[in-house]
Protein backbone atom coordinates (compact mmCIF):
# COMPACT_ATOMS: atom_id res chain seq x y z
CA UNK A 1 0.00 0.00 0.00
CA UNK A 2 1.41 3.04 -1.19
CA UNK A 3 0.98 6.51 1.15
CA UNK A 4 1.51 10.05 0.66
CA UNK A 5 1.95 11.29 4.16
CA UNK A 6 4.93 12.73 3.60
CA UNK A 7 4.32 14.78 1.12
CA UNK A 8 1.23 16.15 3.54
CA UNK A 9 3.68 16.57 6.26
CA UNK A 10 5.90 18.68 4.06
CA UNK A 11 2.98 20.52 2.59
CA UNK A 12 1.60 21.77 6.61
CA UNK A 13 5.54 22.18 7.38
CA UNK A 14 5.36 19.02 9.35
CA UNK A 15 8.27 16.81 10.86
CA UNK A 16 7.83 13.40 12.01
CA UNK A 17 7.60 13.82 15.49
CA UNK A 18 5.47 16.73 15.31
CA UNK A 19 2.94 14.21 13.49
CA UNK A 20 3.42 11.55 16.36
CA UNK A 21 2.76 13.88 18.71
CA UNK A 22 -0.15 15.28 16.82
CA UNK A 23 -2.03 11.70 16.84
CA UNK A 24 -0.11 10.24 19.69
CA UNK A 25 2.19 7.48 18.50
CA UNK A 26 5.58 7.06 18.59
CA UNK A 27 8.10 8.35 15.79
CA UNK A 28 9.13 5.55 14.03
CA UNK A 29 5.51 4.45 13.81
CA UNK A 30 5.21 7.42 11.48
CA UNK A 31 8.48 6.47 9.68
CA UNK A 32 7.27 2.94 9.75
CA UNK A 33 3.77 3.73 8.02
CA UNK A 34 5.82 6.43 5.56
CA UNK A 35 8.16 3.83 4.16
CA UNK A 36 4.98 1.25 4.09
CA UNK A 37 6.57 -1.50 6.44
CA UNK A 38 3.27 -1.11 8.64
CA UNK A 39 0.27 -0.48 7.56
CA UNK A 40 -2.28 1.63 10.48
CA UNK A 41 -5.20 0.63 11.39
CA UNK A 42 -8.08 2.11 10.64
CA UNK A 43 -8.36 4.35 13.87
CA UNK A 44 -4.53 5.76 12.82
CA UNK A 45 -5.91 6.76 9.67
CA UNK A 46 -8.19 8.39 9.90
CA UNK A 47 -6.53 10.40 12.75
CA UNK A 48 -3.50 10.89 10.05
CA UNK A 49 -6.31 12.11 7.67
CA UNK A 50 -7.80 14.40 10.34
CA UNK A 51 -4.81 16.13 10.87
CA UNK A 52 -4.16 17.10 7.37
CA UNK A 53 -7.89 17.92 6.59
CA UNK A 54 -7.93 15.08 4.04
CA UNK A 55 -9.58 11.98 3.15
CA UNK A 56 -8.16 8.58 3.80
CA UNK A 57 -8.01 7.73 0.01
CA UNK A 58 -6.15 10.36 -0.70
CA UNK A 59 -3.28 9.32 1.80
CA UNK A 60 -3.54 5.65 1.28
CA UNK A 61 -3.42 3.82 -2.20
CA UNK A 62 -3.94 0.17 -2.95
CA UNK A 63 -1.14 -1.58 -5.03
CA UNK A 64 -1.59 -4.22 -7.39
CA UNK A 65 0.49 -6.32 -5.37
CA UNK A 66 -2.25 -5.46 -2.59
CA UNK A 67 -4.95 -7.57 -4.57
CA UNK A 68 -3.07 -10.76 -4.24
CA UNK B 1 -17.86 -9.38 28.77
CA UNK B 2 -19.29 -5.67 29.44
CA UNK B 3 -18.30 -2.97 27.30
CA UNK B 4 -15.32 -1.80 29.79
CA UNK B 5 -13.98 -5.31 29.67
CA UNK B 6 -14.19 -5.08 25.89
CA UNK B 7 -12.71 -2.05 25.77
CA UNK B 8 -9.88 -3.25 27.47
CA UNK B 9 -8.96 -6.27 25.52
CA UNK B 10 -9.91 -4.17 22.33
CA UNK B 11 -6.78 -2.45 23.48
CA UNK B 12 -4.89 -5.33 23.95
CA UNK B 13 -1.87 -3.91 26.64
CA UNK B 14 -4.10 -4.70 29.44
CA UNK B 15 -2.09 -7.19 30.83
CA UNK B 16 1.39 -5.19 30.69
CA UNK B 17 2.79 -3.45 33.68
CA UNK B 18 4.20 0.28 33.85
CA UNK B 19 7.81 0.75 31.63
CA UNK B 20 9.83 1.09 34.92
CA UNK B 21 9.26 -2.83 36.02
CA UNK B 22 12.04 -3.16 32.89
CA UNK B 23 14.53 -1.85 35.62
CA UNK B 24 12.85 -3.53 38.13
CA UNK B 25 13.42 -6.85 36.57
CA UNK B 26 17.18 -6.45 36.50
CA UNK B 27 17.81 -7.52 40.54
CA UNK B 28 15.53 -10.98 40.56
CA UNK B 29 18.05 -11.79 37.25
CA UNK B 30 20.65 -10.45 39.06
CA UNK B 31 19.50 -12.46 42.24
CA UNK B 32 19.25 -15.92 40.62
CA UNK B 33 22.42 -15.42 38.65
CA UNK B 34 24.56 -14.64 41.84
CA UNK B 35 22.77 -17.59 43.42
CA UNK B 36 23.60 -20.07 40.57
CA UNK B 37 26.75 -19.52 40.52
CA UNK B 38 27.70 -19.51 44.43
CA UNK B 39 25.38 -21.71 45.34
CA UNK B 40 27.77 -24.02 46.97
CA UNK B 41 29.23 -21.04 49.02
CA UNK B 42 26.13 -20.89 51.10
CA UNK B 43 24.55 -22.38 53.98
CA UNK B 44 20.92 -21.12 53.63
CA UNK B 45 19.54 -23.52 51.15
CA UNK B 46 20.70 -27.26 49.68
CA UNK B 47 21.93 -26.71 46.53
CA UNK B 48 19.29 -28.79 44.85
CA UNK B 49 16.47 -26.22 45.64
CA UNK B 50 19.14 -23.29 45.02
CA UNK B 51 19.67 -24.50 41.28
CA UNK B 52 15.56 -24.73 41.32
CA UNK B 53 15.13 -20.86 43.09
CA UNK B 54 17.87 -19.55 40.93
CA UNK B 55 16.21 -20.68 37.94
CA UNK B 56 12.42 -19.45 39.11
CA UNK B 57 13.87 -15.86 39.77
CA UNK B 58 15.59 -15.41 36.35
CA UNK B 59 12.43 -16.85 34.84
CA UNK B 60 10.83 -14.15 36.66
CA UNK B 61 13.23 -11.80 35.67
CA UNK B 62 12.59 -12.07 32.06
CA UNK B 63 8.82 -12.27 32.44
CA UNK B 64 8.89 -9.21 33.41
CA UNK B 65 10.67 -7.35 30.89
CA UNK B 66 8.81 -9.31 28.55
CA UNK B 67 5.08 -7.63 29.81
CA UNK B 68 6.60 -4.78 30.83
CA UNK B 69 5.25 -1.75 28.32
CA UNK B 70 7.95 -0.07 26.25
CA UNK B 71 8.72 4.07 26.89
CA UNK B 72 5.95 4.94 24.01
CA UNK B 73 4.01 1.82 23.79
CA UNK B 74 1.26 2.19 20.26
CA UNK B 75 -0.80 -0.26 18.24
CA UNK B 76 2.41 -0.85 16.28
CA UNK B 77 4.84 -1.89 19.27
CA UNK B 78 1.60 -4.07 20.35
CA UNK B 79 1.05 -6.14 16.73
CA UNK B 80 4.96 -6.41 16.77
CA UNK B 81 4.66 -7.86 20.44
CA UNK B 82 2.02 -10.37 19.04
CA UNK B 83 3.84 -11.37 16.12
CA UNK B 84 7.48 -11.85 18.26
CA UNK B 85 4.82 -13.89 20.65
CA UNK B 86 3.99 -15.97 17.94
CA UNK B 87 7.50 -16.35 16.39
CA UNK B 88 8.94 -17.75 19.72
CA UNK B 89 6.14 -20.07 20.28
CA UNK B 90 7.06 -21.96 16.81
CA UNK B 91 10.80 -21.40 17.62
CA UNK B 92 10.73 -22.30 21.24
CA UNK B 93 8.35 -25.31 20.58
CA UNK B 94 10.86 -26.43 17.83
CA UNK B 95 13.78 -25.94 20.35
CA UNK B 96 12.02 -28.23 22.90
CA UNK B 97 11.66 -31.06 20.63
CA UNK B 98 14.87 -30.95 19.08
CA UNK B 99 16.87 -30.89 22.14
CA UNK B 100 16.17 -33.83 23.54
CA UNK B 101 16.94 -36.08 20.21
CA UNK B 102 19.84 -33.62 19.63
CA UNK B 103 21.05 -34.52 23.83
CA UNK B 104 20.80 -38.35 22.77
CA UNK B 105 22.19 -38.18 19.66
CA UNK B 106 25.51 -36.33 20.65
CA UNK B 107 25.51 -38.33 24.09
CA UNK B 108 25.54 -41.24 21.67
CA UNK B 109 28.19 -39.92 19.78
CA UNK B 110 30.46 -39.15 22.25
CA UNK B 111 29.30 -42.13 24.27
CA UNK B 112 29.17 -40.01 27.42
CA UNK B 113 26.10 -41.42 28.73
CA UNK B 114 23.18 -41.62 26.88
CA UNK B 115 20.26 -41.53 30.06
CA UNK B 116 17.96 -38.62 29.02
CA UNK B 117 17.06 -36.70 31.75
CA UNK B 118 13.57 -34.59 31.46
CA UNK B 119 13.06 -33.00 34.72
CA UNK B 120 14.37 -29.87 33.46
CA UNK B 121 13.41 -29.52 30.14
CA UNK B 122 10.15 -27.30 31.84
CA UNK B 123 12.11 -24.43 32.68
CA UNK B 124 14.45 -24.72 29.85
CA UNK B 125 11.63 -24.43 27.41
CA UNK B 126 10.20 -21.29 28.82
CA UNK B 127 13.42 -20.19 29.08
CA UNK B 128 14.17 -20.54 25.24
CA UNK B 129 10.45 -19.39 24.71
CA UNK B 130 11.86 -15.71 26.91
CA UNK B 131 14.95 -15.70 25.03
CA UNK B 132 13.27 -16.41 21.49
CA UNK B 133 10.34 -13.63 22.32
CA UNK B 134 13.26 -10.78 23.33
CA UNK B 135 15.59 -11.83 20.12
CA UNK B 136 11.94 -11.65 18.16
CA UNK B 137 10.67 -8.58 19.60
CA UNK B 138 13.79 -6.94 19.63
CA UNK B 139 14.54 -7.80 15.15
CA UNK B 140 10.96 -6.47 14.80
CA UNK B 141 11.45 -3.31 16.37
CA UNK B 142 15.04 -3.06 14.25
CA UNK B 143 13.25 -3.80 10.88
CA UNK B 144 9.43 -2.85 11.04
Amino acid sequence: MKNTIHVHRAIHKMTQADLSEAIGVSRQTINSIEKSRYVPSTILALKIARTFKVTVEELFELEDSDDR
Amino acid sequence: MNDKQLNKVRKGDFLLLPHYMKWAAIYPVLCGVVLFFFKEHQQFLNEEVATGMAGHLILLGFLLIIISRDKFPDERLLILRHKAMAYAFIHGMILVIVTPFLTFLLGSLFRSGTQLDFTDYGMLSIFLFQIMYLINYWRFKQEL
